[in-house]
């Protein structure tokens, strides 16, 4: 056999093999500008042919005259549609105005931030690169003008913020391919094609790249208009929080890392729960993170360079403690309480002659801490205590979930529905509330019992 | 828009029907046409000659798989004018991974009956099925859509080698299972 008829056989496989490729092909052919310029068949300077798809329709029904005898009309409605073809703006079979180019200008070289409802009130940083392609596919996209009284049935999707030039404006996407257009001057409103929906769809909600940090930038709400998303130009660092390092203590060991189980009594991830079992927020910079263990417990003590103190107890370039469960802790540390138990093997089965060369790593939740040189808040209790430097010594409260990254003004938490905006002043309002509960860490023959209410502690 | 619908606009001869594929699968066959054809102004005619051809074709068909129908009629026009264009039948080597696809077949007798090549079509089918769907992609995409290597491992975000290391692997199973299945190739 030749490989021509190899290739006929496999001209021939199941069609759903054909669809699957073609559909992976669609999703991919997305980004494509070059495509999408020959898909809306518009003209941007670049060398791109389309010959529009209504006049090869019409070049037939012009032959179907022609072939019937009616001389030149045929020939008349050919040339007819190409001229039309050929104008920028034109008139099409309703009393729609259909405008080839970006009605706005060109934005190549300009920048835009995405708003989707997947992330607000996040702002999308694009990449130069990414917006100029998007350019591109404003420029070959087919902008057709409506009637701006007639509201769209769908809501409102992606949001396209553009500052090019002296420009700024932004465009809303909605689920049925209408755009507004909007400026401060007034709102216009178009339909672009489902290609070019998609394009900026893809751009704003990039499920491909997930989130990240390093593009996002935090807007309050109020922010969320034509001038306001451009006031802010920092954006997340990549990470808020990180696994600390192995100690150097531990450097030589090998780490287990094990997930300690705490009777939790009320979801640590709703910042409001946790700012009502605070007592104070403390505003500063991580100065540094170290491990202790107090009977078989690990802690994470992270210092803090404070810069604002809710309560007001301390003053600005204060160091303090935030203290933390979970972190490193030596396995024979971990394991001698749990040996006078007869529950030794409890996490692991750990012959005396290896348990000095085990560490355990306790992770308690995420297992991640703030990071050294960042700013954060932090939901706290106590203070009466000092370490042996004299720094006071706090509780953290609601654990990562009751530490916030600072952004300018905003605080950002992370839980696991991603991250959450607040300002100081709705985080003092929570703080203000009554606590609910007061979660007690207590011990009983040595082990950790859970958290449990005054009420119940009374009992 | 879904397929159904288009489908049935063709069936209602509304001419939106061919703005709407054009909409939907528009780029798709350009691009098939375009690594067949390599010419812009070619591609452009052979997607538009696709959409005159599904508007006289489809009031007698209902395709189950609409792209793999209209990928189907990009698929044999461009071909077909490829070998018009050159005025010669071997033309389609241009674009063909025939060299590749010679690893897999070794000179036997070329099959004479429609039957017997419609059969070999489903015997590869069968094969790919048997693949990750990655794998059935990477070599539909190759051998099918004629996409590059290159192409395909920037739209699966993969490296070049991968893709042809992938490749590479397919040909020798499916040569392996089509051995085992009594095909002279």
């Amino acid at each position: 056999m030749k490989a021509e008829m190899l290739d006929k056989a496999i001209k021939g496989i199941r069609p759903e093999l054909i669809e699957e490729a073609a559909l992976q092909i669609q999703e991919n052919n997305l980004s494509s500008a070059k495509d999408t310029q020959r898909q809306n068949g518009a003209v941007s300077g670049v060398d791109i042919y389309h010959r529009p798809l209504r006049n090869k329709i019409f070049a037939a029904a012009a032959a179907i005259v022609l072939v019937a005898g009616a001389g030149t009309g045929g020939a008349l409605l050919l040339k007819g549609m190409k001229d039309k073809s050929e104008i920028a703006v034109t008139a099409s079979g309703s009393d729609e105005v259909v405008i080839s180019g970006a009605p706005f200008g060109d934005i190549t070289g300009g920048k835009v931030r995405y708003l989707s409802t997947v992330y607000a009130p996040f702002l999308l940083d694009s990449e130069q690169e990414s917006t100029d392609e998007l350019a591109e596919a404003f420029n070959s996209a087919v902008w057709e003008k409506l009637d701006s009284n007639i509201e769209s049935s769908y809501g409102g999707r992606d949001v396209v913020y553009v500052s090019s030039g002296d420009k700024r404006f932004r465009l809303v996407f909605y689920g049925d391919r209408t755009v507004d257009y909007e400026t401060e001057s007034g709102i216009v409103r178009y339909r672009v094609s489902e290609n070019t929906a998609e394009i900026v769809r893809s751009k704003a909600e990039p499920d491909d790249k997930g989130y990240i940090n390093s593009h996002m930038i935090p807007c309050k709400t109020e922010d969320l208009t034509i001038d306001g998303v451009w006031k802010n130009n920092e954006v997340l660092p990549d990470k808020l929080f990180e696994k600390p390092g192995v100690p150097e203590e531990f450097k030589d060991k090998e780490i287990r890392e094990i997930d300690p189980q705490y009777g939790i009594i009320y979801d640590l991830q709703d910042i409001e729960k946790d700012a009502a079992e605070a007592e104070d927020i403390i505003v500063g910079e991580v100065s540094s993170i170290s491990f202790e263990r107090s009977m078989n417990i690990a802690y994470t003590s992270i210092g803090i360079t404070v810069s604002e103190d809710i309560a007001g107890k301390l003053s600005a370039g204060e160091q303090v403690i935030v203290k933390f469960s979970g972190g490193y802790i030596p396995a024979r540390d971990k394991l001698n309480v749990y040996d006078m138990t007869s529950s030794y093997q409890y996490f692991d089965d750990i012959p005396e002659k290896d348990i000095d060369n085990i560490c355990y790593y306790e992770k308690v939740f995420s297992g991640e801490y703030p990071i050294v040189g960042m700013k954060y808040a932090f939901l706290v209790n106590g203070g009466d205590q000092t370490d042996k430097n004299g720094g006071k010594v706090y509780r953290s409260i609601g654990h990562e979930y009751g530490v916030l990254y600072k952004y300018d003004d905003i605080y950002v938490q992370r839980n696991d529905n991603g991250l959450n905006l607040y300002s100081m002043d709705e985080l003092k309002k929570m703080l203000e509330s009554p606590s609910v509960y007061m979660p007690i860490l207590t011990q009983k023959d040595g082990k950790i019992v859970e958290y449990v209410t005054p009420d119940e502690k009374e009992k | 828009m879904d397929d159904n619908s288009i489908i049935e606009m063709y069936w209602n001869r509304d001419k939106q029907a061919i703005h709407e594929t054009d909409q939907k699968y528009g780029r798709l066959c350009y691009r098939l046409a375009d690594n067949i054809l390599k010419l812009k102004e070619d591609a452009e005619e052979c997607v538009n000659d696709t959409f005159m051809k599904l508007w006289n074709s489809i009031p007698d068909d209902r395709p189950a798989h609409f792209s793999a129908y209209i990928c189907q009629i990009v698929k044999r026009l461009a071909l077909s004018k490829l070998r018009y264009n050159k005025a010669d039948k071997r033309a389609a080597e241009n674009c063909v991974p025939y060299e590749e696809l010679s690893e897999i077949v070794s000179g036997g007798a070329d099959p004479e009956e429609a039957s017997i090549m419609s059969e070999l079509s489903e015997s590869i089918s069968e094969y790919l099925m048997t693949e990750s769907k990655q794998n059935r992609i990477i070599f539909v995409r190759r051998y099918w859509y004629y996409d590059s290597a290159e192409t395909i491992a920037e739209a699966l975000n993969i490296s070049p080698g991968t893709v042809w290391s992938v490749l590479s692997r397919m040909r020798k199973r499916l040569k392996k299972r089509l051995k085992k299945e009594g095909y002279d190739i």
